[in-house]
């Protein structure tokens, strides 16, 4: 699946981001492909998942987001992200 | 690579700063002095830090202050400041914050390796609380030096 971390500089916070969720993916043994944007480059892309911050996540439409509370601390960003990556894994294998 | 960014340039400890703005203008000349960026990056890390500043404080205390690259960054760096007082960015959760690490970078992709390794030192809560124990700039150089070249031999 492709998942794009999103935030409003594109080179700093999203690319943190991405490792972070790289690492969460590989943890679970979940194929990911990760990529970082800048938040206007951001929509023309179509990811299966979009991870960013709630500020920008409420500006994307008719795209599947999910908020994050910390672009590095792992442990949140695997409360929130984990389950609904899972769910679209399993929504993909079938 | 990151002990080639940060320097004696680039590194200050002890910096006096009565609000978060004057911290992110310190690091700024850090920048503008060792000829990463052009005067425009300072104001556009503020402007950036105006509009959702509260995001750039990643962890208790620690803030990295950036913008993008077409604000005249002329080659990637890395700088970092202590503070003598804590100075507070409206972060409700890790404010306040004495430790910026500042970036700047000239592209997304180049600076990937970069960024990878200055989250193992932003990570290391030895390394944080010596800073935070009045570590002097030299030895803040130093460790960042060791620790990278270890990082090499794994």
């Amino acid at each position: 699946m492709k998942i794009l971390t999103v935030c409003g500089n594109g080179i700093g916070s999203s690319l943190m981001l991405a490792m972070k969720i790289e690492e969460i993916c590989k943890e679970e043994n979940i194929d990911a492909q990760v990529e970082s944007s800048d938040f206007n480059s951001a929509q023309g892309k179509n990811p299966d998942l979009i991870v960013t911050i709630k500020e920008l996540a409420q500006q994307f439409e008719n795209k599947r987001v999910v908020a994050i509370r910390s672009y590095v601390n792992k442990k949140k960003i695997r409360e929130d992200v984990l389950d609904i990556i899972k769910a679209i894994q399993i929504k993909q294998q079938r | 690579m990151i002990e080639k960014l940060f320097n004696s340039t680039t590194v200050a400890v002890n910096v006096k700063a009565k609000n978060w703005e004057e911290a992110v203008r310190y690091g700024g000349e850090m920048f503008v002095k060792a000829g990463n960026t052009g005067r425009a990056y300072i104001e556009a890390m503020i402007e950036n830090i105006r509009k959702m500043g509260q995001y750039i404080v990643i962890a208790p205390g620690l803030a990295m202050p950036h913008a993008r690259p077409e604000f005249g960054v002329k080659k990637i760096g890395l700088g970092l400041v202590h503070l003598k007082e804590p100075v507070a960015f409206g972060n409700k959760e890790y404010d306040p914050v004495d430790i910026l690490v500042f970036l700047c970078a000239t592209d997304k992709n180049t600076h990937i390796n970069v960024l990878s390794e200055l989250m193992e030192l932003i990570e290391d809560e030895f390394f944080l609380k010596q800073v935070r124990g009045g570590m002097e700039k030299n030895a803040i150089i130093n460790y960042i030096h060791q620790k990278a070249c270890k990082g090499e031999n794994k």
